[in-house]
């Protein structure tokens, strides 16, 4: 409880700097780049050291383990996600469907080149659509590619089933189903490529705050929590 | 009348019988026969979602009217869990009413029963990410109900030492309800965020894409923490008034995010 005041006062902190961003976000005039700077990845360290305050500050003790896994669960997820602001790395790229091509290193939307470290294709792509609306426009309903791919030094040729919803996992990038558009070159995918060395530490924060926040809050209360309610009947407490 | 129609009247029958189980609660003693017609209008609540659900071919939670019907079932899937595990049969009254309002504000939605699912929509994180957030909005709503209730309690002027001992009792077990609702809305809220979270990562790339809507979830989530932290210190007093911001936060992110101007929300569907 000694940081309970201090950890309150860090949170509104954050909680207003948050809001005021967001509300200049919210009037359409500001974006996401907004948050991804060294300003709020400096508040969100705080916001981390506050949560180790809250742990190490008291003895151990099993019956806070709920507890302990909250917090601790905070400091993975945003140590994590640090990790990815620092190091991390995103690209978008247009791939055309040809059966016959794979690439090595491909051009990003950016129209720099990157070297992925393994051979990359889709052979071919498959659309169902949704019946057309009074407008008749046809709504997508599914997508789905098929990824080749050829390892460095391995000739044999693996394909994937790529879709929205479903990445895949490649010598450690993910890579990502977005779109697909058509252009002069012909049919052409857009994937998302990322390499983000913090993302299972991301999960297992994220979990560990999940679990942490059940144990907590359906755990057995504490002080005052039924204060009103003990030791009275149902009736009682009704009427 | 076209089925549309029919939707329309069921989700007016189910406000009014809300409406009138919430007067009930107010009005008698023994809450038998509010009780009944609360049980009818979530009977006939949950016949809606039923049928969306028949009609899509999946848990109807695509569009506004398919959650926000949803959501004024999930009120009733909390009472039972307030009534059974924490004694809070004496919240019948603002959940019949918060579920009511939810089905008198269908009324101003387009109702269709077929939406399409867009691809990004296809995930197995998509239900338990739509009803995690809804248990935890039935919660809130309720909280915020009963938070109103305590201030317009605490503000009655009284002479009488008898009355006045009994007014703060009454507000003491409105602090209390309040409490405990938020207390079982916040690991719902937190599991929303979450899976919302691994959701992102599977779809977009990213935990975490500083979008509008997802600020304003972590804002709301931000208010209902810092709530509960505060009700350990000397600012207890004033942990209402943090209640009451989460809750206009999780208007905002509910219903709010869509309406502002040029939002570009990733969420733009929901």
């Amino acid at each position: 409880m000694r940081y309970m005041k201090v950890s309150v006062v860090v949170m509104a902190a954050i909680s207003a700097v948050l809001l005021a961003l967001t509300i200049w976000q919210s009037t359409g005039q500001g974006s996401a780049n907004l948050f991804q700077n060294y300003g709020v990845f400096v508040l969100l360290l705080v916001f981390c050291a506050i949560q180790l305050l809250c742990i190490f500050s008291r003895k151990f003790q099993w019956k806070r383990l709920g507890s302990y896994m909250l917090h601790l669960g905070i400091v993975l997820f945003l140590v994590g996600n640090g990790l990815y602001f620092l190091f991390g790395q995103k690209v978008y790229v247009d791939v055309p469907v040809d059966p016959n091509a794979t690439y090595s290193t491909i051009k990003q939307v950016n129209g720099q080149p990157l070297h992925l470290g393994f051979e990359l294709g889709i052979a071919d792509f498959h659309v169902s659509k949704y019946p057309p609306d009074e407008n008749g426009y046809e709504a997508d309903k599914f997508f789905v590619a098929d990824l080749v791919i050829y390892e460095k030094g391995n000739p044999e040729r693996q394909t994937y089933d790529l879709y929205v919803n479903g990445p895949h996992w490649q010598n450690g990038w993910k890579i990502y189903l977005m779109s697909y558009h058509q252009s002069t070159d012909g049919l052409q995918v857009s994937l998302l490529l990322k390499r983000n060395p913090g993302e299972w530490l991301t999960i297992a924060g994220l979990f560990m705050l999940l679990a942490g926040t059940f144990v907590v809050c359906f755990g057995k209360p504490r002080d005052t929590f039924r204060e009103p309610f003990r030791g009275k009947s149902r009736r009682e407490v009704a009427a | 009348m076209t089925q549309l129609d029919w939707i329309r009247l069921l989700c007016a029958i189910a406000a009014v019988l809300y409406i009138g189980a919430a007067v009930l609660y107010r009005l008698i003693k023994r809450p038998l026969v509010a009780y009944i017609v609360h049980g009818a209008a979530w009977a006939v609540n949950m016949a809606v979602v039923v049928i969306n659900w028949v009609h899509n071919g999946y848990v109807p939670f695509i569009s506004m009217y398919q959650v926000v019907t949803f959501l004024g079932a999930a009120f009733g899937l909390t009472y039972l869990y307030m009534v059974f595990m924490r004694r809070g049969q004496w919240m019948g009254m603002a959940f019949a009413l918060c579920a009511g309002l939810c089905l008198i504000g269908v009324q101003f939605m387009e109702i269709s029963v077929l939406w399409i699912r867009p691809p990004a929509l296809q995930s197995v994180w998509f239900i338990p990410h739509v009803f995690a957030y809804m248990l935890s909005y039935s919660l809130c709503a309720v909280a915020a109900v009963l938070t109103l209730m305590q201030l317009v309690a605490a503000r009655r002027r009284l002479t009488d030492k008898a009355a006045i001992q009994q007014r703060d009792q009454y507000v003491a077990r409105l602090e209390q309800g309040v409490y405990h609702l938020i207390l079982f809305a916040f690991p719902f809220m937190t599991a929303g965020l979450m899976l919302g979270a691994i959701w992102a990562d599977q779809v977009w790339g990213d935990f975490w894409s500083w979008d509008l809507k997802e600020n304003w979830a972590l804002i709301t989530w931000l208010c209902y923490m810092l709530y509960l932290h505060a009700r350990f210190t000397k600012w207890k007093p004033y942990a209402y008034l943090i209640s009451l911001i989460g809750f206009v936060a999780l208007l905002i992110t509910f219903f709010g995010v869509n309406l502002m101007p040029d939002s570009n929300s990733m969420h733009a569907y929901t």
